[in-house]
């Protein structure tokens, strides 16, 4: 009895520490965004704002609403804010797409090197993206794609398809060969098939590996930094850093920012969670 | 189920294609006549509506942050090609970016009655031609909490080292503040150059005539420079906790109340301090001269300048651009708007009088001591060295290292990148 107490107890505590590392660092930010500047820097410092003001978050969006503000912020911001989310969104259709048609190929189709080809592409998520950072900038200049969201958006597909597509492999190899075979037997043809009968099947995996690429895409920073030079294309990731200057770091801003940049991907994770583990688990008990 | 999220996927999918389908086709951003890439801010918008007024060339200016922009510009100049048509050049790049051959000299193309204003132009030459035009001067200078000096009984801010160590002590002494000097010790930037500022304020420099370490022997400046921090720390003068601090840690400090002295900083968080908004010690903050053993100051220039890649595809209307800004009324408009301090002497004296100049006399006096830290231009071989000094000063702060270890560690450091390795 005691010792299941004891277990309880524990399993408590742990669930609380648990709690704590994972939300304490958004508590803090969410307060630091909610503090005047000056109650921010105070010694010891404040866990919980003595006043709360709202000052940061109408500088990000505040002219949106209608609201003045003379230092223009709300517009870079918003502008960021349409930029990551084409680029996220751009990159996670076209990945799972083609990872969805690709990895099919690799499992249902037979051609000579087919397994070379499939894992060449997967090898390549063992290359530093600071090793080809340079080639890829004079590619892009030659190609006239520097600043545009073509060009930042093919660079992610590069880099996000071979884990989709080793993702999809699994959930294809997962699902049984027969289905496929009832649907030719009645007449179907490998397209119909495909896009009938298996993608349905797949959409946890699909789901997945669009999950996966959006995040990675949302929270890129290296590539749109030497991609995406101009308010055009920048990316939230690349223009709250600008908040800290040479001279002053606006930590009240910065977390404001991070709070909102936050939610996107926060809710793409809560509505999707369920077909995230589906999809991860595909294959598993193969 | 699957039914509903069947027609829900279809439907997003389709808008989404359309999404995508506009981002596929959409157009960079109209080019400008002149791209100008600079951190935080770059020039307040009235600079360039007159600069664009005045000459019809139109500016599209790009900012990123100034931790940020060192990366960028490097990726496109060793791919050959212009990050922008005028791009940021500081102090410490100009022996790299100099030895790659990366930017357009300037020489006989600045006006001269600009350059001859500007001190801290020959932390801009490599080589012995002029390769940026400096537009936010920056330079070391100390920090102090007046009011803390008053309740010390303190009447005047030091200007020797014994009066800073004996001001120091009466302010920890009186119960003022716990540890009364803020200085950067972690691994960065920040520490290496407190370092050098500090073997400065013990009248020492880094290298000799000959290029050679000046640092080594017990009785130098940087010698005594590290015996300094180390003795600061042990006496509870600097908080052990600075070994994480970086400059924006240290300001927060001195913000909050927490320290008397920030020993190594510079004349641009000025405004900052004495912002009621964003300070808890506005209106008792102060720039103040360097303290030296000998009284007399000396200090050396962090500032930033402005530069031409060579491989810019418009540098004429670039050229423009730079002898517009240089001009001594856009320096004023811009330290006006945005703080940028002016390099040319005439817009400071001219801001000092005007009483428009946050610690006008400190700036003013301390300008005139401004030297290069390295007299023949910042060479290629300064990032590892300072790298291996930073890692030695905070080595000797965290108790891992002794100072003669360290001195000699910076000096191996020293000659290694010197060569090359």
């Amino acid at each position: 009895m005691v010792s299941f107490l004891l277990r309880g107890l524990g399993q408590r505590l742990a669930a609380i520490v648990l709690l704590i590392w994972s939300l304490g660092p958004i508590y803090w930010a969410l307060a630091t965004s909610l503090m005047k500047p000056r109650d921010i820097a105070t010694s010891p410092i404040n866990l919980v704002p003595p006043t709360i003001t709202f000052e940061h978050y109408r500088k990000l969006v505040g002219g949106l609403i209608g609201l003045p503000d003379e230092t223009g912020i709300w517009h870079d911001f918003l502008r960021a804010l349409v930029n990551s989310l084409v680029l996220a969104g751009g990159a996670t259709i076209l990945t799972t797409a083609i990872a969805a048609l690709a990895a099919y190929a690799a499992v249902r189709m037979r051609f000579p090197g087919r397994d070379l080809v499939f894992y060449m592409i997967v090898a390549t998520l063992a290359v530093p993206g600071y090793t080809v950072l340079i080639p890829l900038y004079r590619m892009m200049v030659s190609l006239h794609l520097v600043d545009t969201y073509t060009g930042i958006i093919l660079i992610y597909i590069s880099a996000y398809l071979p884990l989709a597509m080793w993702l999809m492999r699994s959930v294809y190899e997962s699902l049984p060969l027969s289905i496929e075979e009832a649907a030719y037997l009645d007449g179907a043809g490998r397209i119909y098939t495909m896009v009938r009968i298996v993608m349905p099947l797949a959409a946890p995996g699909l789901i997945a590996a669009a999950i996966l690429t959006f995040l990675g895409a949302w929270g890129q920073f290296s590539v749109p930094l030497v991609f995406a030079p101009t308010a055009a294309t920048k990316p939230l990731t690349v223009l709250i850093p600008e908040f800290a200057t040479k001279n002053y770091v606006d930590y009240g801003l910065i977390n404001a920012a991070g709070i909102l940049a936050m939610i996107p991907p926060a809710l793409v994770v809560m509505f999707l969670n369920r077909f995230l583990l589906n999809g991860l688990m595909a294959g598993a008990g193969k | 189920m699957r039914i509903e999220f069947q027609g829900v996927h279809r439907r997003s999918l389709r808008r989404l294609s359309l999404a995508l389908a506009a981002s596929l086709f959409a157009l960079p951003a109209l080019a400008g006549d002149i791209t100008v890439l600079l951190p935080g801010d770059g020039y307040a918008p009235d600079v360039l509506q007159a600069f664009e007024k005045d000459t019809g060339i139109h500016v599209d200016q790009q900012t990123l942050a100034w931790d940020q922009l060192h990366t960028r510009i490097i990726t496109a100049l060793v791919a050959g090609t212009a990050p922008a048509d005028v791009i940021e050049l500081d102090w410490s790049w100009v022996g790299q970016f100099g030895a790659a051959g990366w930017l357009e000299p300037l020489d006989g193309k600045v006006e001269q009655s600009a350059l001859d204003e500007i001190s801290v132009l020959p932390i801009f030459k490599y080589d012995g031609k002029i390769v940026g035009a400096p537009y936010n001067n920056d330079f070391k200078m100390m920090v102090v909490n007046t009011d803390h000096l008053k309740k010390a009984g303190i009447d005047k801010v030091p200007r020797t080292m014994d009066e800073l160590l004996a001001a120091g002590k009466a302010i920890k002494e009186k119960g003022i503040t716990k540890y009364p000097f803020g200085l950067p010790l972690s691994v960065g930037e920040a520490t290496s150059t407190a370092w050098y500022l500090i073997t400065m304020m013990y009248g020492g420099t880094l290298f000799d005539a000959n290029g050679e370490p000046a640092f080594t022997d017990p009785s130098s400046g940087g010698y005594k420079a590290l015996q300094f921090i180390k003795q600061a720390i042990d006496d509870g003068l600097i908080d052990p906790a600075s070994t994480a601090y970086g400059n924006p840690e240290v300001r927060e400090a001195f913000k909050a109340g927490d320290i008397s002295f920030i020993l190594s900083d510079g004349p641009g968080p000025l405004a900052t301090y004495n912002d009621k908004e964003k300070s808890r010690v506005a209106g008792n903050s102060a720039g103040a001269v360097v303290p030296n053993v000998t009284g007399k100051t000396e200090t050396y220039g962090l500032p930033e300048a402005l530069a031409i890649p060579a491989a810019s595809t418009n540098k004429e209307d670039a050229l423009k651009f730079i002898n517009y800004v240089m001009g001594k009324d856009a320096q004023v408009q811009s330290y006006l708007e945005h703080g940028t301090l002016p390099t040319r002497k005439d817009a400071l004296m001219d801001l000092n009088g005007k009483g428009k100049l946050e610690s006008g006399d400190a700036i003013v006096e301390q300008v005139s001591s401004v030297n290069p830290l390295f007299a023949e231009g910042t060479p290629p071989w300064y990032p590892p060295f300072s790298n291996a000094a930073a890692s030695a000063v905070n080595a000797v702060a965290t108790g891992q290292m002794t100072v003669p270890d360290a001195i000699a560690s910076i000096a191996k450091a020293a000659k290694s990148a010197m060569n090359g390795n």
